[in-house]
């Protein structure tokens, strides 16, 4: 299996906000994490990345056991996220933000002696042209609109050239027409890397749209897994997340 | 745009002149004051490498210039050591302490990173003083003699001159190299900086290390100028003096500590001159600084619309 979450177990105080939690991707599909609100979705993504450690279970990615592994050696696996909130280097440029992060994937913070600013130009303008900023490129990352700030967040995550992108709500936020082209955006890089995805997202329709397979979390637990038309139709999916009966 | 351009041609010719020239043109006394405003830049200089770049503030720089300074001093004076192999060992002497101190400090922030390293350079000042048979304790160690190319008024002017252009070229190319960048991801978003796999604690650490290095060189060179070292090098006014000139200058910029140590230097030689009360009135100008040009003198060059500026930001 390409990547594995098992028993997954993470509490705040009384509150289990992973709750045994096993779930699974395929090589290549788009897997989309739902839930409502404080269903645990960012702790997953947080476990998975990283950022804090589960309290039992597995993470197993290409085979190897990541559990509790630092998000920077995490990274270095192959495994990039974005963040829900905008999460990026405000005083820098948006070249600069794509910068930092292709010449850490390249291994290079530890060249002393050599111009940045003239290092792996091409493939940081193509970055940028993959996420449709090449013309904000010299303007700070923290001027650009909320819209413009989820691009750079993703363009970030993918200028490390990952086999896993773990993107969450890249369209938070956003207005109808950003959201369809963020979309687009995000669809076209795909096909382009053939990365492997899981994305957490609030907007149904975006989640229909976009992916191969779906996981259903309520209160910190996997209630449901299928198919886009499998969760369409499940009852249960229906009642906690969708609102009502059909 | 033109007339800009000339006006910094213009103002950099005569300031080359003066560097150049200094010790034919310029009275003796202005000469060493010129020889203390370089070795100020250059330890400033060291300490906005952390701040500006990497976003730490350190207190703690005193230690590195005093430990290089007394290294210098006590190899000299008991030593047979040759003088240029002590001028390079004081900085390695520092940049150990730097490690040290890194071990412990690299993985904290914002007023703990201050707070810590200003504790360490206390702890080299008391050392220092508790040490009389090595140190001489509180009158320091006086009367050191170098010879050669560091004899004499105008060659330590242009020792110090070259010595300090080729540090400050050193820190420009390194705060430009990726590493550098690594630095200022981290100063801008330590947390981001994880998910892109920068070592944040790891680059903490070198910045420090290499700030300490430099900051060494700093206070070698201040025991060639004034032929001595004293126990007050280490206190840690003698750091925020260094935090000042930054600020004053403006951290933002690779030229902030250079023109600050500039203006506070003369601006500290010129007002002593008039009053007893100098430090009251330094402390009034700086606090206009600080109130008007809150990015520091080279924030408010940049903000009249020098844009060339920009690209010397750190």
């Amino acid at each position: 299996m390409f990547f594995q979450v098992a028993n997954l177990e993470k509490s705040f105080g009384g509150l289990k906000a992973t709750d045994n939690v096993s779930l699974h991707i395929k090589q290549g599909d788009i897997c989309a994490l739902i839930g409502p609100n404080g269903a645990g979705k960012t702790t997953l993504f947080n476990l998975i990345t990283g950022a804090i450690k589960p309290d039992a279970g597995k993470v197993i990615f290409k085979g190897e056991d990541i559990t509790g592994k630092t998000a920077r050696e995490i990274t270095r696996k192959g495994i990039a996220r974005s963040f829900q909130i905008v999460n990026v280097f405000p005083m820098l440029t948006v070249y600069e933000n794509i910068m930092v992060a292709v010449l850490s994937q390249k291994r290079m913070s530890f060249n002393f002696f050599h111009p940045a600013k003239k290092m792996a130009r091409e493939e940081i303008i193509n970055h940028l042209e993959n996420i449709g900023l090449a013309e904000q490129a010299d303007m700070l990352a923290g001027q650009l609109s909320h819209g413009n700030q989820k691009r750079l967040e993703v363009g970030i995550a993918l200028a490390m050239k990952p086999t896993l992108l773990a993107l969450d709500e890249p369209t938070s936020g956003m207005s109808v027409e950003e959201k369809g082209e963020i979309l687009d955006t995000i669809r076209k890089i795909i096909k382009m890397t053939g990365c492997t995805v899981l994305l957490c997202e609030h907007d149904m329709n975006v989640i229909f749209e976009v992916s191969d397979y779906i996981w259903v979390l309520q209160n910190g637990r996997i209630v449901a897994n299928g198919t886009v038309s499998d969760i369409k139709n499940n009852e249960l999916v229906h009642r906690i997340y969708l609102g009502g009966k059909r | 745009m033109r007339g800009k351009r000339n006006f910094v041609w213009a103002v950099g010719c005569i300031l080359a002149i003066f560097l150049l020239g200094g010790p034919f043109i310029l009275p003796n006394f202005w000469t060493w004051i010129i020889i203390e405003i370089m070795v100020m830049s250059l330890a400033a200089m060291s300490v906005n490498f952390l701040l500006g770049y990497a976003g730490c503030l350190s207190f703690g720089h005193s230690a590195f210039y005093a430990v290089a300074a007394y290294t210098t001093a006590i190899m000299m004076t008991r030593t047979g050591m040759n003088q240029y192999q002590v001028l390079l060992l004081a900085p390695i002497m520092a940049a150990i302490l730097g490690a040290l101190i890194g071990l412990l400090v690299s993985r904290l922030y914002a007023f703990y990173y201050a707070i810590m390293t200003c504790a360490f350079a206390m702890i080299v000042w008391s050392i220092i003083r508790r040490l009389p048979g090595l140190t001489g304790g509180d009158t320091g160690i006086v009367g050191i003699k170098f010879s050669g190319l560091l004899n004499g008024m105008t060659n330590i002017y242009y020792f110090t001159l070259v010595v300090v252009i080729l540090c400050g070229l050193a820190l420009w190319i390194i705060g430009n190299s990726p590493f550098g960048w690594s630095l200022r991801a981290i100063r801008e978003n330590p947390d981001r900086s994880a998910f892109i796999s920068i070592d944040v604690t790891k680059q903490r650490f070198l910045a420090l290390v290499i700030s300490s290095f430099f900051c060494g060189i700093a206070g070698s060179l201040h025991v060639v100028y004034s032929f001595g070292a004293f126990p007050e090098l280490a206190f840690w006014t003698k750091s925020g003096d260094f935090v000042t000139i930054c600020i004053l200058g403006g951290i933002n910029s690779f030229l902030g500590p250079i023109v600050g140590s500039v203006v506070l230097i003369m601006l500290e030689t010129m007002i002593t001159s008039v009053t007893l009360y100098w430090p009251m009135v330094l402390g009034i100008i700086i606090c206009a600084v600080v109130f008007f040009m809150p990015e520091g003198i080279m924030g408010f060059v940049k903000k009249l619309g020098w844009e060339k500026v920009n690209e010397l930001k750190t």
